[in-house]
């Protein structure tokens, strides 16, 4: 898959990192198209002034980041704005990536550390306020049980249009933190490992944070859809 | 880094549920042998993540593409050109060939500057000496009136020894007692605007058997003053210039002391009624006279004639 040349290395940062592993620069296969070079060798060809490499990167990403960053910010105008700002980072930082680890979780960390970057310049944290009572006592403590919540069904009678609207109401009635969280776990299938270093918290701290944006993602969408039922009624 | 591990309010087995579909990759054909409840319970909690589906996003397209190559290219140039102007602050940038006009341009500059400072910075330095020398009079001043209490004199040697035209003949030798005696310091007999560390500042009243000068009398009359520029001239039997003015001021003019202990500015060397201060009675003339006009004999006259040697 790649030629294994015994030359100088062009990133000197890159050569230290791969001294450990391989002597030498691991040069692009011109044989495989680009399109099927991995996303790490992508990055790494565009260090090496392959800069079609680094536009099939953006395409490739395009969507999948686009969409993290439209779910989390809220707005496509901010999310397009962030996921520029979002590869001019990984242009300035690209010498320094590891190119032993896998380049989709350090760039959904750096999208994410731009959209919490925008948050805190100009938004305003949400606080839940779609709650439906929901809860069943264990030890004294209320709890959400989604087997027992008697949520509507997300196949009940409702205009996709309808549905989409209410969806993207009850996302956005979450903290960031929890919307975030929810987004990186369910949309880019990212381990509870990847989350951590992603989101730069511990391990025990990325599981209880999921539960309970879950927790709050049901008590919202049912809210929600109570709410929505009377309305309609 | 925040701490945010509140008991949960999610049940203990949806906890696992989720935790069960994260390790999986929410891929449900992955989960083994999932008991009927957890299927159940799968299906429930897969539901409610398959909402986030319904959130409407839109692709994107080429245009978003292109739009950030092109900021990447945007903030290449700008670092470029940061690159750039650093360079050439810190090593001066392409050198390129001093032309005349530059070499003009500087040069007038650097003229008009110092044609605007160098009188001011010439002017303050002169007024400086003069202020000094002021001082220096003053000193002196007190010394003699505190010498005159003692002594009921004005400093003296010996009277009529010295001839002021005489060469080696040493007037100013008759100030020595304030300096012997400590009523003042030598330094305070040296003008700053006096060049050399050696020889006569100031030049003092003519000291003759014939008359004594009063320390704060009923006629004030001038005992000390900038250096004579006649007596050398005399001695030298160069051609003088009797309204020369002292050489310790450029030529500007003199300090004097007076013998009521005040000082005075003088920029013709006259006091009173026509008295050149440089030359004795009976030889004071407007304009320039010949050296050989005035004889080693020549004495005061008059007894309130001021006569400045040294």
């Amino acid at each position: 898959m790649v030629a294994i040349l015994a030359c100088n290395l062009a990133s000197p940062g890159l050569s230290s990192r791969l001294s450990d592993t391989i002597p030498t620069r691991i040069m692009p296969d011109r044989s495989i198209s680009v399109d099927d070079r991995t996303d790490e060798l992508l990055l790494d060809d565009y260090v090496h002034g392959d800069r079609e490499a680094f536009t099939v990167l953006i395409g490739r990403y395009r969507n999948p980041l686009l969409h993290f960053l439209i779910r989390f910010l809220g707005s496509r105008a901010t999310a397009e704005d962030v996921f520029q700002e979002t590869f001019v980072q990984v242009h300035l930082s690209a010498e320094t990536f590891d190119v032993t680890r896998r380049f989709k979780p350090w760039l959904f960390t750096i999208g994410a550390n731009k959209a919490r970057d925008y948050h805190r310049k100009h938004g305003r944290e949400p606080t839940v306020s779609l709650s439906a009572p929901m809860s069943r006592e264990q030890e004294g403590r209320p709890f959400v049980d989604l087997l027992e919540a008697d949520l509507p069904s997300p196949s009940a009678p409702i205009l996709d249009a309808e549905r989409s609207r209410i969806v993207k109401t009850v996302v956005e009635s979450l903290p960031y933190h929890l919307r975030e969280i929810l987004l990186l776990s369910y949309f880019q299938r990212l381990s509870y490992n990847q989350i951590a270093e992603t989101l730069e918290i511990p391990l025990g701290t990325v599981k209880s944070r999921l539960h309970t944006a879950v927790a709050a993602f049901a008590k919202a969408w049912k809210a929600s859809m109570v709410q929505e039922g009377r309305t309609q009624s | 880094m925040t701490n945010d591990r509140p008991p949960s309010d999610l049940s203990p087995a949806d906890q696992r549920i989720i935790d069960t579909l994260v390790d999986a990759g929410f891929d449900i054909g992955a989960i083994e042998s999932p008991s009927p409840d957890d299927r159940r319970r799968v299906e429930a909690v897969t539901s409610l993540f398959e909402l986030l589906e319904d959130y409407p996003v839109e692709d994107g397209n080429d245009t978003l593409v292109h739009a950030t190559l092109a900021r990447i290219d945007r903030q290449e140039n700008d670092r470029s050109a940061r690159m750039t102007f650093a360079n050439a602050t810190l090593e001066g940038g392409p050198r390129r060939r001093l032309r005349l006009p530059d070499f003009i341009s500087v040069a007038a500059v650097i003229l008009i500057g110092a044609s605007v400072v160098w009188p001011l910075a010439t002017h303050m330095r002169q007024r400086a000496i003069q202020m000094g020398c002021d001082s220096n009079l003053r000193t002196v001043g007190m010394a003699m009136g505190q010498y005159y209490d003692d002594y009921r004199a004005v400093p003296t040697v010996r009277t009529g020894l010295f001839e002021a035209w005489m060469p080696g003949a040493k007037n100013a030798l008759n100030l020595n007692p304030l300096m012997d005696y400590d009523y003042c310091d030598p330094s305070h007999l040296r003008c700053p605007g006096h060049e050399g560390l050696f020889g006569d500042s100031y030049s003092y009243q003519f000291q003759t058997a014939g008359r004594q000068p009063i320390w704060s009398g009923v006629r004030i009359t001038v005992l000390l003053g900038d250096l004579n520029p006649l007596i050398d001239a005399v001695r030298a039997n160069q051609f003088i210039r009797a309204l020369s003015a002292s050489i310790n001021h450029g030529g500007r003019g003199q300090n004097v002391l007076s013998s009521d202990g005040s000082t005075t500015w003088l920029v013709q060397p006259v006091v009173g009624s026509r008295d050149n201060i440089w030359l004795p009675d009976g030889v004071d003339l407007p304009g320039g006279i010949r050296v050989n006009t005035l004889r080693p004999g020549d004495k005061l006259t008059d007894q309130w004639d001021v006569f400045l040697a040294h």
